[in-house]
């Protein structure tokens, strides 16, 4: 009953409006390179502290499910991923448009989207409610371990070196110590300075981080353009029966592999449809052709990137810990608005979840009317000079950081993590487990306290309670393993170089 | 027990950056008081997460110097194409800000300015694009202020 009361609200004018508005934003941005969902969804935060709650979030989370989608027309067109998630839609996207197919590429990978994105929301209206209830049962000890998991699962599985990721997770969760510790009351790490009193806020923070850094990476590469691909008025976008037909058994195991991936706390869309890609490529019957402009990959990486976002929906909505990094932005609006996700949400704002969870199926749809009916139209802008661009985003996102607050202390703030997260990722740390930590923090560190306190200064109960003790294994698992790789590469390394000397 | 660094010198100078950052957080870990009621205070997770960047730092640092003796010094002029433009941005959006701080410009203005400014360096004052990077100027800048202030109700520096 409560499902479709749920669709009745989102589909009354209201809702309907702010989901085409945040979907159709979603999509112009992503497919863009340069520009992202994160980046929208972090400036459009604080134009949203009037609005209503409900609506602020369904914007938001449109836009999200857009700029995932939309990365695929600059991906396919320009061999420039709009999102990083569309990364592995350019190893057989733009081949295909370069064979003079652009229409059959882009109908494919907006058909597997859609379909991504339908299956990602049914496993999220399916599951959200028992895990919250599960995570009911969650102790002190249970969050702390889930936590730790969450972060090292992120460290662990960015590209790049592992240590690295642990490095970037270390640096979030220190940037959220400054200031009142909500614990205790106590205020440390201030210098002494009145402004750190309340310590780096969320938004600034996330500003920093997801803008203003690529910000300052997309001046660095404003030169560099893709060769654009043009549309001839008779490409056809709209995916045809028999293709879907042919692709259903890949799409159903990309879109169970991208909510499966989203589903693990911190990991993001790029790694679903690399999995997703990888997976399908073993079990196709031309794998050699993978690469080369074949339907299988698009359809694969689109429609796991797209379910990726539904799947981090889950853990989001039922333990309150985003599933991907830009899901740290929802979760940050969340709070704003006095909403805090976790197992109580759905009897606190009952209404909300549903309305998130059958928006996100109706913000599916809304992509796939919007991008059939626009991707002609995009295309033509994707080359857009981003010297136009930069300064507004930019001058929008110091704007956005001084809003909430008033206080020009955040918009310094923006341009110090803008720096920070700039030189980390020119340094291949990756930004993901810095974000992840830095939301965490709070909640890993009130938890431990609670716990020790509990169990008298013990760590034990990490190892005796059943479900911490199964996360306390999973997380040093991927730890061992993640060595092993590390080192196994190292080994891989050390040999190749010898045989060549 | 780690793979090759792509970045070694980069990662020279940000480990030696982090190990600062940490022993600055120490210093100021020292300041918070003894816990009171619980057993491990506010000073024990700031403390030991600094401990660990130090730990983290020195590992990575090791496997860049070993990338760096073992590799031909390639990636000298990789790191950043055009470190004045990057410079450029960061100082350009530093004066944005100290110039409402410091009440010298109003919002209006000083975004009049700023946008013009960075799309005029971002395009190497190619003339086509400044022109029309002006008219984006004054329509966001007077634009902005009415968005915001009217529509939004935010307090914008005056």
């Amino acid at each position: 009953m409560e499902i479709l009361n749920a669709f009745q609200h989102v589909l009354s004018p209201y809702p309907l409006m702010w989901i085409i508005i945040g979907v159709a934003g979603g999509i112009f941005v992503g497919a863009i390179p340069g520009l992202g969902g994160g980046m929208l969804m972090a400036l459009t935060v604080p134009l949203t502290f009037s609005m209503d709650s409900t609506n602020a979030v369904l914007l938001l989370m449109g836009m999200h499910v857009g700029s995932v989608s939309g990365g695929l027309i600059s991906a396919t067109l320009l061999k420039m991923p709009g999102t990083p998630s569309a990364m592995m839609t350019t190893f057989d996207g733009y081949p295909l448009a370069q064979k003079g197919q652009p229409g059959k590429a882009l109908s494919l990978g907006i058909g597997a989207s859609l379909f991504g994105g339908i299956v990602s929301g049914i496993f999220l209206i399916a599951l959200a409610p028992p895990l919250s209830h599960l995570a009911h049962k969650f102790g002190p000890w249970e969050y702390f371990t889930m936590v730790l998991m969450a972060v090292v699962l992120i460290a662990s599985i960015s590209q790049g070196s592992m240590l690295k990721g642990l490095m970037a997770a270390l640096l979030g969760l220190l940037a959220a110590m400054p200031g009142l510790n909500e614990s205790d009351g106590q205020l440390r790490l201030t210098y002494g300075f009145e402004s750190m009193d309340d310590g780096f806020n969320l938004l600034p923070v996330l500003l920093g981080i997801f803008v203003m850094s690529q910000i300052i990476k997309d001046a660095l590469e404003i030169n560099k353009k893709g060769i654009s691909i043009s549309m001839a008025k008779t490409d056809r976008i709209f995916p045809k029966f028999r293709e879907w037909k042919q692709h259903i058994f890949n799409i159903l195991r990309s879109s169970c592999i991208g909510t499966w991936v989203g589903i693990l706390p911190g990991i993001g869309a790029s790694i679903s449809s690399m999995v997703a890609y990888g997976i399908a490529k073993t079990f196709s019957k031309k794998p050699e052709k993978f690469g080369t402009g074949h339907d299988e990959g698009i359809v694969a990486a689109e429609s796991a990137n797209n379910a990726n976002a539904g799947g981090a929906l889950i853990p989001l909505i039922t333990i309150g810990i985003p599933g991907a990094p830009v899901d740290a932005i929802l979760l940050g609006a969340m709070i704003m608005h006095q909403i805090q996700p976790g197992p109580l949400l759905f009897q606190t704002n009952g209404d909300l979840v549903w309305s998130l969870m059958t928006g996100y199926i109706i913000a599916n749809i809304v992509m796939f009317l919007i991008m059939v009916f626009s991707a002609r139209g995009l295309a033509k802008v994707i080359n857009i000079n981003r010297a136009y661009l930069i300064p507004i985003v930019f001058a929008f996102c110091l704007i956005g950081a001084y809003a909430p607050s008033n206080r020009m202390f955040d918009v310094w703030v923006v341009i110090g993590f803008g720096v920070l997260g700039f030189i980390l990722d020119r340094a291949k740390f990756p930004l993901g487990p810095f974000v992840i930590g830095y939301v965490l923090a709070g909640i890993m560190e009130s938890e431990l306290r609670s716990g020790l306190q509990m169990s008298e200064g013990s760590f034990a109960p990490m190892i005796t309670r059943p479900i911490a003790a199964s996360f306390t294994i999973v997380s040093v698992a991927f730890l061992i393993y993640s060595v092993y790789q590390e080192w196994s590469s190292r080994k891989r390394v050390t040999m190749d170089d010898a045989t060549a000397e | 027990m780690a793979s090759k660094s792509r970045t070694p010198r980069l990662d020279l100078a940000v480990c030696g950056g982090l190990i600062a950052l940490a022993v600055f957080i120490l210093m100021g870990v020292k300041d918070i008081p003894p816990p009171f009621f619980d057993p491990v205070g506010s000073a024990a997770f700031p403390k030991y997460a600094a401990y660990l960047v130090i730990a983290f730092a020195i590992a990575i640092a090791i496997r860049a110097y070993r990338s760096l003796k073992t590799e031909k010094p390639k990636e000298a002029q990789g790191f950043i194409s055009e470190p004045l433009l990057a410079l450029s941005v960061v100082l350009i959006a530093c004066l944005y800000i100290a110039s409402m701080q410091s009440g010298l410009l109003s919002y209006r203005i000083a975004t009049v300015i700023f946008i013009f400014l960075l799309s005029s360096i971002l395009a190497r004052l190619e003339k086509r694009v400044m022109i029309s990077s002006a008219i984006i100027a004054v329509v966001f800048g007077f634009g902005g202020q009415y968005l915001f202030t009217e529509v939004f109700y935010m307090d914008l520096p005056q």
